[in-house]
């Protein structure tokens, strides 16, 4: 069984962890996917846009940008393989760019996923029952994605 | 003016209008704004001599812009506000709201001082950076930036372009300012920041535990410079709004005396500065005088003044709610600088006394300096452009913008003219 667990850097080995204690992975093939989130960086573009003559960003504040958002989505994959390599399972962490939601319905088409593991909420937070107990992400995964899904909370 | 002459004008104006909106092939907002002046010239709205005459008579905004954005685009090259949000975090002891806090008051700080740009432009790029670094969700901390720049606005005649402009055609002393907007800007900065927290409660529960350097500056005699510098800018803007001496020499001056102190300590980075200038800005507000005043010959701002005018005879809240309220929406569907410049005029054309024209100008600048906290990423066109784009299922984040907006604006919009009246019944 090939498995897609969804990392936002937050919470990893709980994910592995809960997950485990859910199902037996010892089979499996686990696909750690994080999805550096272009969202915050393109609205902050757009809203540069907004102010009448604003120059470019200079070429450094970009260059810094984006190397800060290299770091740590280098940093999340790093530790999503520590944790693999501790918990003994067999997989790889995977890193994309885009938005989450759409990246990861699209790599688990891609990569024929039998199920996608994913946190209701950003961060693993957890909320009461109720309409509002499922983050957007979540959300859209379970409306979109192309195999069950289970969703932590 | 005749009726053909009126309806010419206004089609110009709204022309334009769409065109700084659309900005077709991203051709800058100037060359637009000054090809319908030109318009304006050509049907005859407005003389050669009267345009002339204005741009002239706007000599202290101008200076005011351009003493402004280079201060802001130095203190930028000495690492400023790398500097101070790297302290803000330092001071945040690894607690997201706290850090939300300290961004907040430095936001504020930045936007009084530097105005509304410096806080948008410059500032929000660092933060971002600042806190991807330290493994923290960017969106709360970018988006407080963008939403502190107009909140924070309302606290001095230089914290947004907009209010030099009003203050063009309504003149306050700084005291007539200060009675008027201080309590008003404090309610809404105070109201936008408890939106804030609410809005983003869930990822400010995420800490960071590295501790955030303060980032070494390449030249640290430079930031030392430019750092007393600006507090030297600071002052010279309350000595010379108290001593009612034009801002634009003030500001001028401070960033003249920001520049031979880094050029003193060889800190200077004049082609670095230049590029972070937002010289767009000059064309297009010499356009909009013109184009402004075209409206104002054909007679409409008469129009709306008279009808202002009305309004604030039937007393109570109506006119301040009505005027910022109406001046929040315009600089939603405009820009808010032309939004500041049509509103200004409609007060000046109201028939009524010098005290009442403050009023009213007051309410203006609440709408034009906190409406545009609606839709960030500059107009309701935008917005409505982007929610086409996500039905055909591409990255619209800047829709986020509006959904937080919605929510932090009304309220605070509101809280602010209700306090400007209280304000004004004393």
């Amino acid at each position: 069984m090939r498995v897609l667990l969804c990392i936002d850097g937050y919470g990893t080995a709980e994910l592995i962890q809960r997950a485990r204690a859910l199902l037996d992975l010892r089979q499996s093939e686990l696909l750690l996917l994080h999805v550096a989130d272009t969202g915050p960086r393109s609205a902050l573009e757009l809203a540069r846009g907004a102010i009448i003559g604003a120059p470019p960003l200079p070429p450094d504040r970009a260059r810094e940008l984006t190397a800060a958002e290299r770091a740590r989505a280098t940093a999340v994959i790093a530790e999503a393989e520590a944790q693999l390599g501790a918990s003994g399972l067999r997989g790889e962490a995977l890193l994309v760019s885009g938005v989450p939601e759409r990246q990861i319905v699209a790599l688990a088409g891609q990569r024929q996923a039998d199920l996608v593991v994913l946190f209701a909420h950003r961060f693993g937070r957890a909320a009461p029952p109720g309409p509002r107990s499922v983050g957007h992400t979540a959300r859209f995964v379970l409306d979109h994605a192309p195999c069950p899904v289970l969703l932590l909370r | 003016m005749s009726g053909i002459h009126a309806a010419a004008a206004l089609l110009l104006f709204v022309a334009t209008l769409s065109l700084v909106l659309i900005r077709p092939r991203r051709v800058p907002e100037g060359v637009f704004a000054l090809g319908g002046a030109l318009g304006m010239l050509l049907v005859g709205a407005v003389s050669p001599r009267e345009a002339l005459a204005i741009i002239l008579g706007a000599w202290n905004a101008f200076l005011f812009f351009l003493g402004m954005l280079v201060a802001a685009a130095a203190a930028d090259r000495a690492e400023v506000f790398t500097r101070l949000a790297g302290l803000a975090a330092r001071g945040a002891g690894g607690s997201g709201w706290r850090l939300l806090l300290n961004l907040f008051l430095l936001g504020s700080a930045i936007t009084a001082i530097l105005s509304n740009d410096a806080t948008a432009l410059l500032l929000t790029p660092v933060v971002f950076a600042l806190v991807v670094r330290l493994g923290l969700p960017p969106r709360p901390y970018a988006f407080t930036c963008s939403f502190v720049a107009n909140a924070a606005s309302l606290l001095l005649p230089v914290a947004n372009p907009a209010n030099i402009l009003v203050l063009q055609v309504v003149p306050m002393t700084l005291p007539q300012f200060l009675g008027r907007l201080l309590l008003p800007a404090l309610v809404a900065l105070a109201v936008t920041f408890a939106g804030l927290l609410l809005v983003f409660r869930d990822d400010l529960v995420v800490g960071f535990g590295a501790k955030p350097t303060a980032g070494a500056a390449d030249h640290p005699r430079g930031f030392a410079v430019t750092l007393a510098g600006l507090c030297l800018l600071a002052a010279g803007y309350l000595a010379g709004a108290a001593l009612e001496a034009p801002l634009g020499l003030v500001a001028l001056a401070g960033a003249t005396i920001i520049l031979l102190a880094q050029a003193l300590v060889g800190a200077l980075a004049p082609r670095a500065i230049a590029s972070e200038v937002a010289w767009g800005i000059f064309p297009f507000l010499a356009g909009m005088l013109v184009l402004v005043r075209g409206i104002e010959n054909a007679g409409l701002t008469p129009l709306l003044g008279a009808l202002l005018a009305r309004a604030v005879a039937s007393g109570g809240l109506l006119a301040p709610l009505l005027t910022a309220v109406g001046a929040a929406l315009g600089a939603n569907l405009i820009n808010n600088l032309p939004m500041a410049l049509i509103a200004a005029s409609t007060v000046a054309a109201a028939p009524a006394a010098p005290s009442t024209h403050q009023d009213l100008a007051a309410a203006v600048l609440l709408g034009v300096d906190l409406g545009p906290n609606l839709t960030i990423v500059g107009s309701l066109s935008t917005m409505l452009w982007l929610l086409l784009l996500r039905r055909r299922g591409l990255d619209v984040s800047g829709l986020e913008y509006l959904r937080v907006g919605a929510l932090l604006l009304p309220p605070a919009l509101l809280a602010a003219a209700l306090t400007l009246w209280l304000v004004q019944q004393l």
